[in-house]
């Protein structure tokens, strides 16, 4: 007996209801790639996951989309996860779209951990490797790629702060197949043929995850540690870090900050030998202005000083002069007495210390003149009596001495 | 490559020894004056580099990787 017909709808019905009991299929992990794209004004966005040989339709529900990070389009390497539902009115099954993620992104994030935890436990990131970067330097290297932004903002940047060194671009592909070798070997290449180079930038610009690949190769982040020169990794954007920028000595946000980072601005560094400059003048003014004024105020007070001595010298041999002017035995002359000197030259202030006898002399106010006494009287009491003489005298006018007008030391004849 | 006569970072330090020596109050007058003269030495050799400005930006040719 023939079985009773059922509708088409009680058929989709029945698929669906077996489709959702299905524990695999309410749950499916799918990968494929992704065509015919299409966000639908109404929010959700239907595409086509498909392999070699077949595809399935997707559905992903508007309320699911802002949860994907990025913008699907086709040739997208993607694994949904989801449950397979019926479209009753259609007729046809999909995936009713879940979650998200790109092939291989788990893959190489999974590489890049190992990588990075065997890296640092060879020490290829360890801080005390790294190497100080010149303060000045006169060469600098740029490995990346010879076109795009790159190139151009650290070429700009250090144009702009330093104009004392020389840049040389050394061109290699930063992306793509047997990028990473070339990389590692551009950087041996600079050591080997140019050690003279002061500091290496290393880098890109940004990109997708693939596109920084090479920057998370081993040989890459060997080839930066083994470099003799300093190596500032650039790569990307501010959130990426790769194993490059870890091995790296310096790691720049991004290849303008790189440009920043390898050169100092010139302006800055001169008016920081402008103001040491300014520094050594203004101490050594300074202190030969303090020693100046230490030598004018010694000055001062020694010619204070000699000042008063000289004073005071003065004044010394000034009351010496006076003293010697009152005594002076010109004077004694100039009134109109003599002096007697005797034969030893010497002055007779009395009548008994002279004899009889040659060798006198008489000093006048205007001259003098030998003089012989022949007789010396003494006087005593109210008389005066020749003095006790020995030797002999010869005849001598009478004259004035210095004893007065009224001692009569002379004799007459 | 040209001979440096004198490198930068070198004449940079010196002067900043200078400097600071010459501030030290231990330092005498006849040192402070060669403080002065050493540092303006340095002063003169930096100057010269930074005035001198003959930046070359060259690119490194494909070819010269052949050794």
């Amino acid at each position: 007996m023939p079985l009773k017909p059922i509708t088409v709808s009680q058929l989709n019905e029945y698929i669906d209801r077996v489709l959702q009991m299905d524990p695999l299929l309410s749950s499916v992990r799918v990968k494929g790639e992704t065509s015919r794209v299409n966000y639908n004004a109404s929010g959700h966005v239907y595409f086509s996951l498909i392999d070699q040989d077949s595809q399935i339709r997707c559905f992903l529900p508007r309320d699911a989309v802002p949860s994907i990070p990025f913008q699907l389009e086709a040739g997208m390497a993607l694994i949904l996860t989801g449950s397979v539902s019926v479209y009753r009115k259609g007729g046809s099954y999909s995936l009713r779209v879940e979650t998200i993620e790109r092939e291989g992104e788990g893959a190489l994030q999974m590489a890049f951990e190992a990588l990075k935890r065997k890296l640092d436990q060879e020490g290829l990131f360890a801080e005390e490797a790294k190497k100080p970067l010149p303060v000045f330097p006169r060469k600098v290297g740029v490995i990346t790629s010879g076109t795009g932004a790159a190139v151009r903002d650290i070429l700009k940047n250090i144009a702009a702060r330093n104009q004392c060194c020389d840049v040389t671009v050394y061109p290699v592909p930063v992306q793509g197949q047997g990028a990473a070798e070339k990389i590692a070997a551009m950087i041996d290449l600079v050591n080997r043929r140019f050690p003279e180079t002061d500091v290496l930038i290393v880098g890109r610009g940004g990109g997708s995850p693939e596109d920084l690949q090479a920057f998370n190769e081993e040989v890459v982040a060997r080839a930066v540690f083994r470099s003799k020169i300093p190596v500032i990794s650039a790569v990307g954007h501010a959130i990426d870090h790769t194993i490059c920028d870890m091995a790296a000595d310096v790691s720049a946000e991004t290849p303008t900050k790189a440009g920043v980072r390898a050169v100092p601005d010139t302006q800055i560094l001169s008016a920081q030998v402008e103001d040491l400059k300014a520094a050594l003048l203004r101490e050594l003014q300074g202190r030969l202005d303090f020693f100046r004024m230490r030598t004018d105020a010694l000055r001062t007070s020694l010619l204070t000083q000699l000042r008063a001595k000289e004073t005071a010298a003065r004044s010394e041999i000034d009351r010496l002069r006076l003293t010697l002017e009152y005594k002076d035995p010109r004077k004694i002359l100039a009134q109109g007495y003599t002096i007697l000197t005797g034969p030893d030259g010497r002055v007779i202030p009395e009548a008994a210390q002279a004899a009889p006898g040659d060798g006198y002399q008489i000093l006048f106010r205007d001259g003098k003149a030998d003089a012989n006494l022949t007789r010396v009287l003494l006087r005593s009491g109210e008389g005066i009596a020749p003095a006790p003489q020995t030797g002999s005298h010869s005849e001598n006018e009478p004259r004035r001495t210095a004893e007065g007008p009224d001692h009569e030391t002379g004799g007459r004849a | 490559m040209t001979p440096k006569t004198e490198k930068f970072e070198d004449a940079l330090k010196a002067l900043q020894e200078a400097a600071d020596k010459i501030k030290d109050p231990a330092t005498s007058l006849e040192d402070a004056i060669a403080c002065y003269e050493e540092g303006m030495k340095h002063y003169e050799a930096c100057r010269k580099i930074l005035d001198t400005a003959s930046q070359k930006i060259t690119t490194f040719e494909e070819g010269e990787t052949e050794e």
